[in-house]
């Protein structure tokens, strides 16, 4: 702890921190105050479906980018773009961006039913399978980008809206509550009418969220990523260097009630070493338009505890508007400072848009 | 030039067994109906809400017999959303069955629809119909 204060530049990065902090426990504050005001009015339910638990970009873990180190296994979403930015003390800003996408829906998958994806385990993988590619700013050299491309598969989330039966019953009963035939018998040929508002879905899916967050279960996702510096900024053979891999197996247990435990297994190659395994353990808190998780984790390359054998941090996302999501994170991490490894807080902030939600 | 209007009419033999309807929709759609049968500017003698569930089809047992249903009218709405998301694109159909066959219909009762709402945005699709029921021995 003494190596971690004494490499920190602790004005700049406590007013930055600062600023993340404060900007996130007012949209906490405005979310919960938005939580309480829905319980009384209902809520549009993409709310839930499109926006709820979007998970981290498997092409940012890659390049090390992603704002939580113990990432959630929660189910892809169809397209969700990210918006990075991350600073270490005394380092400048890095700015980044990732493309995440469903492979098997954008390049024409199919599902033939519910029923199907229910009972077909190689659908329902294939449907939450998620890939990924991302770029950065290279913090060492000015003229290069890091890439990374990425893959998730999640095995199996006892949260998946597709497989809560009591919400496609009550969508059924809404939509053929709503339907009238009246006057339809003297129709010369059939009328087919785009995008009417005839059956209110609110209940059903905020019936679904209260289920879900009040729901104990398990997700389990397992990742793979391959990050490197492309050098002069330009895809050639030559111009490839540093690549590296990572592997990871993500977990998570709902506890209800909006409770839940995250963990992570991570092994990954190093610039410097050959390999390091990270593992950690999370907390997180989930609302209808927010979540904040408080992390430790361990990583076995630092040889000491103050140069970053074990972490901390903490992350909260808040969805602020339809499809968009504002992403802080603060932890310290174990960062290679000339020929040693010292324990650095970093900031990472990032916008996630989650591109398939209804405009 | 438009194509000409053409009233569907399904063929059921009158000696045959009670009549089935059967309402499909493919790609994980919801899709719940309301279907009306009567005689012409007569009052409706049976009606029912009809939901295709999570495998994609389900069926309903007309109770009026083939020996009576001739001349009568089945008016649908069938209002249809998209369950995932990401796939928008399906076929929505309804088929009349007896002794385990499709009626013979004159104009197939089967929609393909595209750019679907998803569910969770309160929009859907609605599909008005109707189909003439004849009796052929």
């Amino acid at each position: 702890m003494r190596a971690l204060t004494r490499r920190v530049n602790l004005p700049l990065l406590s007013r930055r921190a600062l600023a993340v902090l404060l900007s996130l426990t007012l949209f906490v504050a405005r979310a919960q105050a938005q939580d309480e005001g829905e319980s009384k009015t209902a809520s549009p339910a993409q709310k839930f479906i499109l926006d709820y638990d979007v998970p981290e970009s498997p092409a940012l873990i890659a390049i090390g980018a992603a704002p939580a180190n113990v990432i959630r296994g929660s189910a892809a979403k169809p397209v969700v773009a990210h918006l990075v930015n991350q600073f270490t003390a005394n380092e400048k800003i890095d700015n980044g961006i990732a493309l995440d996408f469903s492979p098997y829906f954008v390049f024409g998958g199919r599902l033939k039913s519910i029923d199907e994806y229910r009972n077909s385990a190689f659908k329902r993988i294939m449907a939450n399978t998620q890939f990924s590619v991302a770029t950065a700013q290279s913090t060492t050299d000015s003229t290069a980008l890091l890439f990374g491309l990425g893959i998730r598969a999640t095995l199996f989330d006892s949260h998946d809206l597709l497989k809560d039966k009591q919400l496609g019953q009550e969508i059924d009963a809404a939509l053929a509550a709503a339907a009238n035939a009246g006057g339809a018998d003297t129709l010369e040929d059939d009328v087919v009418s785009k995008g009417v508002d005839r059956a209110d879905l609110t209940q059903a899916y905020d019936n679904a969220q209260a289920r879900v967050r009040n729901r104990k279960g398990d997700a389990l996702t397992i990742g793979w990523g391959m990050g490197g510096l492309l050098k002069g900024s330009i895809a050639s053979g030559d111009s490839v260097d540093q690549v590296r891999h990572r592997l990871w197996l993500s977990y998570r247990h709902s506890f209800g009630g909006g409770m839940e435990v995250l963990g992570i297994a991570q092994w990954f190659e190093n610039d410097s070493v050959g390999s390091s395994f990270r593992a950690g353990t999370a907390v997180r808190t989930n609302g209808p338009n927010y979540n904040f998780a408080a992390e430790v984790f361990f990583d076995s390359n630092p040889d000491e505890v103050a140069s970053g054998r074990f972490g901390i941090g903490a992350n909260g996302e808040v969805r602020f508007t339809r499809g968009l999501g504002l992403v802080a994170a603060i932890a310290t991490e174990p960062v290679q400072d000339g020929n040693h490894i010292a324990s650095k807080l970093r900031v990472r902030t990032s916008i996630r848009w989650n591109m398939s939600s209804a405009p | 030039m438009p194509p000409a209007k053409q009233r569907r009419f399904c063929v059921v033999n009158p000696d045959g067994g009670p009549l089935v309807l059967r309402l499909q929709a493919t790609s994980a759609f919801r899709a719940g109906a309301d279907f009306q049968l009567r005689l012409a500017g007569k009052p409706v003698v049976e009606t029912w809400k009809q939901a295709a569930g999570d495998s994609g089809a389900s069926d309903h047992d007309i109770t009026l017999g083939p020996k009576e249903v001739d001349q009568h009218v089945l008016a649908w709405e069938i209002l249809v959303c998209a369950m995932v998301p990401a796939i928008d694109q399906g076929i929505v159909e309804v088929q009349v069955m007896q002794d385990g066959a499709n009626c013979a219909m004159t104009k197939l009762a089967q929609w393909q629809l595209e750019k679907v709402p998803g569910c969770a945005t309160n929009k859907q699709d609605s599909i008005k119909g109707n189909l003439v029921f004849l009796i052929h021995p």
